[in-house]
């Protein structure tokens, strides 16, 4: 009982760090069809400068803000400099961002050396809390409940709200969206900023579980992958949907058969392409 | 001339090698061979099939994996563990081609890194077999079972040379043969060459498997290579490498690719022996050529010197006398209007999902009848074209070709049953030449379209066909233009052209006047008007002009049901059609 409801938290938590990362991943494609390799980037580095914060200031909340900042200027940079000036096609699009996975875990690796690093709890989780019989750490619980809460806010932001309305239409058909005075082209700017922001939040928030090393960016990037091509590509649910059953999969995976440990991830993804090609909850 | 020896130098040099470097700059130059081979192997379903892959590596990956297992741990045979190696990846990529090749674009990179990356998970996670993250080291070179041992570095770099002179010469007759020119015309334009009678999934599916076969046999090489495999060979870092080779090369160029991999396996070796940071600097190069070298080495190099490869046109072709075709004398044909039936449409609905844009239409049209659809827009004329050539399946109905139900074929096979189309929005090959446009729709009604170890320049026929059609049709100035260098009148003329060439018995003309000038309006129309007496024309127009003038009968559609049909005096005077054109409502 105590061994099931363990897991299950951790692997609910692991999901919602799962959703924080798939959720940019999964928006940037539906808006601007771009296949962004470089996600795990985002990850790793939004990470890294937490640590570097972290250890200057003893903030967490100030190393969460450095982190999601920088990550927030690589994106404007790789969409506003880069990205917009290629052809709309798929190939030069996912290459370049491949391009910048790979500048940017080397300068890391250069930067913060190779040994595998753990962001510090911020203090206020460090304890466990008790739930009846179960002892269960508070941190993995904050985690949850972050998850839960930036998924309610994306669902309010996109079905709710002006922008999210503006955002579905773009969404839809960009360029009658622009004919309707809708600004696209600074929409695309803002979600591929937001996107990034996500990821690095779930490395920041996930920095202390799962810690950052040199490989993390494409370990992030693929996991990030299989729950969107599970939950469909391109749709907020399925990414919030695909992160928690990946998260419980691999948790339970790694817990019943450590040997098969990837494939029980990878074998439903593959079954899921070959039944629903375009996922759980994909449109097409 | 000047081909035959720049092949024979190149053939020369790569012989004469091992006598001018040191052992290591020989290991160097056999890498740059093998993952030559690897770039050319993507480069097939890439650069000609259109067909990007971020997972090429599953099937250099198990071919590695293959012949280092059976080598270390079952037997050391060469040509067992070879030819189990290329099994391997065959059987991968035969499996892997059914799955993602039924999506496209971004869907299909995610795919085939999805597909790999389970394989990448089963070589990491199955330790006791693989060695998991360790990989799998004291792979032999290859020699038990073969007349001499290839341990030296010698003899293994004139073995690997071998194999890529054979390979590339493979490479080169599937690229020339009609299925590689082919393969060209979808990925230039998919639906087109579909309604030219080609099975287009059987090409790429095809190609897609060859092209996995031949990763195979480089990665096969590269374990005796490197005497060591681990799960970085089937990971996303070496396909996309792969990938970077091809375009920094040039895709779509036989040879390119080889470039690109010689590239940069030698930048690899330069850069990592003076600084760490050869990552960041590989990372520069994807940079750097997506954003400004997207043609690559090739590219840049035809650009510059001179014409791009086109397809060698055999001089026997060119000396046949143009003599028009005797189906093609325009005019006086029996003009018996009841034939028998060509085509026959059966209470044909179609929605898109809650809108009904085809309600219960049935007709039926006559051999060599010529049948004018009208109807504003919106009326489901268009839709009714696709639902009739296949591209998507009717909600309920049954369509007739020749007596024949064709409701559920798919739409290739209906095009060989004689159904041609030509496309409201000009759908043609941009890329490709007049010339080399006219031979695919020639070649699409022939029974060489499949033909793959021959070269299309050995099929004068096809050849003679697409020049006599060239210069029937006025088009034969124009015959190596490119298509998109096309004036539009001139583009809606190649499309009618095409549809043409491939011998249809019905033909469905979308709109073909749509957009052209008045004295270019007249031109396509009298192109209508002599095409060949026994070809049923059903013919979708808005200028009334044109459409009285070629239409015997005619169809008024209105909101997705025929409002009115019959002779073309009859349809004139019928107040009806007047009141639809004038946006009167019938209510």
């Amino acid at each position: 009982m105590t061994f099931w409801a363990i897991q299950t938290l951790n692997g609910v938590s692991f999901g919602m760090l799962l959703f924080l990362l798939a959720a940019g991943l999964s928006l940037i494609f539906g808006l601007m069809k771009i296949l962004n390799l470089a996600h795990g980037s985002y990850y790793a580095l939004g990470t890294y400068v937490a640590l570097s914060v972290v250890g200057w200031t003893g903030s967490f909340l100030l190393a969460a803000v450095a982190g999601m900042a920088t990550v927030v200027v690589l994106g404007i940079l790789m969409e506003r400099v880069f990205l917009r000036r290629l052809p709309r096609e798929e190939l030069p699009q996912a290459l370049l961002t491949f391009g910048f996975l790979l500048i940017v875990g080397d300068v890391s690796l250069w930067i913060w050396g190779g040994t595998p690093q753990t962001l510090p709890k911020p203090e206020v989780f460090a304890h466990s809390v008790r739930l009846g019989p179960l002892i269960f750490p508070s941190y993995r619980l904050f985690v949850i409940a972050l998850g839960a809460v930036v998924g309610l806010a994306l669902w309010f932001l996109q079905e709710r709200t002006r922008l999210g309305a503006m955002l579905r239409a773009a969404i839809d058909d960009a360029d009658i969206a622009r004919a309707t005075g809708i600004n696209v082209s600074l929409l695309s700017t803002g979600v591929f900023a937001f996107g990034a922001a996500l990821a690095a939040l779930g490395g920041i928030v996930g920095g202390p579980l799962l810690g950052v090393y040199p490989g993390a960016d494409f370990e992030i990037l693929l996991l990030a992958f299989v729950v969107v091509i599970i939950g469909g590509l391109g749709s907020l649910k399925g990414a919030f949907f695909g992160g928690l059953l990946v998260g419980l999969l691999d948790n339970f995976g790694k817990a019943l058969f450590p040997q098969a440990a990837m494939f029980t991830i990878f074998a439903p993804m593959a079954i899921i392409l070959a039944v629903r090609p375009s996922g759980l909850f994909g449109a097409r | 001339m000047k081909r035959t020896l720049g092949i024979a130098t190149g053939v020369a040099v790569l012989v004469l090698l091992p006598l001018a470097l040191s052992s290591y700059q020989l290991g160097l130059a056999t890498k740059m061979l093998i993952f030559a081979l690897f770039a050319m192997s993507l480069n097939l379903i890439l650069g000609y099939a259109g067909l990007p892959s971020l997972g090429h590596a599953a099937y250099f990956g198990v071919g590695a994996y293959t012949v280092g297992l059976l080598a270390v741990r079952v037997v050391d045979n060469f040509w067992l563990d070879f030819g189990a190696g290329l099994l391997a990846a065959g059987v991968t990529s035969a499996l892997f081609g059914l799955l993602a090749l039924r999506a496209q674009g971004a869907y299909l990179l995610m795919i085939t890194l999805a597909l790999a990356q389970v394989l990448w998970g089963i070589a990491f996670g199955w330790r006791w077999l693989t060695g998991g993250d360790d990989g799998l080291p004291g792979v032999p070179r290859p020699g038990a079972g073969l007349p001499w041992s290839l341990s030296s570095g010698p003899s293994f770099y004139y073995f690997v040379l071998v194999v890529f002179v054979v390979a590339t010469v493979a490479l080169w007759v599937v690229v020339r043969s009609p299925f590689g020119v082919a393969l060209v015309g979808i990925r230039e334009s998919e639906r087109r060459m579909q309604v030219l009678g080609y099975n287009t999934w059987l090409y790429k599916y095809v190609a897609f498997v060859l092209a996995g076969l031949i990763a195979g046999v480089s990665g096969n090489l590269f374990v005796y290579y490197n005497g060591f495999v681990s799960p970085a060979y089937l990971s996303i870092v070496f396909s996309a490498m792969a990938l970077i080779m091809v375009i920094l090369g040039g895709a779509g160029t036989l040879l390119g690719p080889a470039l690109g991999s010689a590239a940069i396996v030698l930048l690899e070796n330069v850069i990592s022996a003076s600084t760490e940071r050869w990552l960041t600097v590989l990372g520069l190069i994807y940079v750097v050529v997506t954003m400004f070298a997207p043609a690559g080495i090739m590219g840049w190099w035809l650009l510059t010197w001179g014409a791009p490869i086109r397809p060698p046109i055999p001089p026997n072709a060119r000396s046949t006398p143009a003599k028009p075709g005797r189906s093609s004398i325009p005019g006086q044909a029996p003009r018996s209007r009841y034939g028998a039936s060509a085509l026959k449409i059966d209470g044909l609905s179609h929605d898109f999902g809650g809108l009904r844009a085809l309600d219960a239409v049935s007709f039926e049209v006559a051999e060599g009848e010529r049948l004018v659809i009208l109807g504003p827009n919106g009326a489901g004329k268009t839709t009714l074209f696709n639902l009739v050539t296949g591209l998507f399946p009717p909600t309920v109905g049954r369509i007739a070709l020749f007596g024949r139900d064709v409701t559920r074929l798919a739409p290739h096979r209906r095009a060989r049953l004689g159904l041609g189309r030509t496309f409201q929005i000009t759908t043609l090959f941009p890329r490709l030449t007049v010339l080399e446009s006219v031979l695919l729709a020639v070649q699409g009604a022939d029974r060489a379209r499949f033909t793959l170890h021959r070269p299309l320049a050995a099929f004068p026929r096809l050849f003679a066909r697409a020049e006599r059609l060239l210069e029937e049709w006025l088009l034969a100035e124009r015959r190596d233009v490119l298509t998109r260098q096309l004036s539009y009148g001139e583009q809606r003329q190649l499309e009618l052209l095409l549809a043409l060439a491939a011998e249809p018995r019905v033909l469905l003309l979308d709109e073909p006047t749509a957009g052209l000038s008045p004295a270019e309006t007249a031109s396509v129309a009298g192109m209508i008007r002599r095409f060949p007496r026994d070809v049923t024309i059903l013919l979708i127009e808005h200028d009334m002009d044109v459409a009285l003038e070629l239409a015997e009968r005619l169809i008024v559609f209105h909101n997705g049901r025929v409002v009115t049909a019959g002779p073309r005096d009859e349809i004139r005077k019928d107040a009806r059609v007047a009141e639809i054109y004038l946006g009167i409502d019938e209510a």
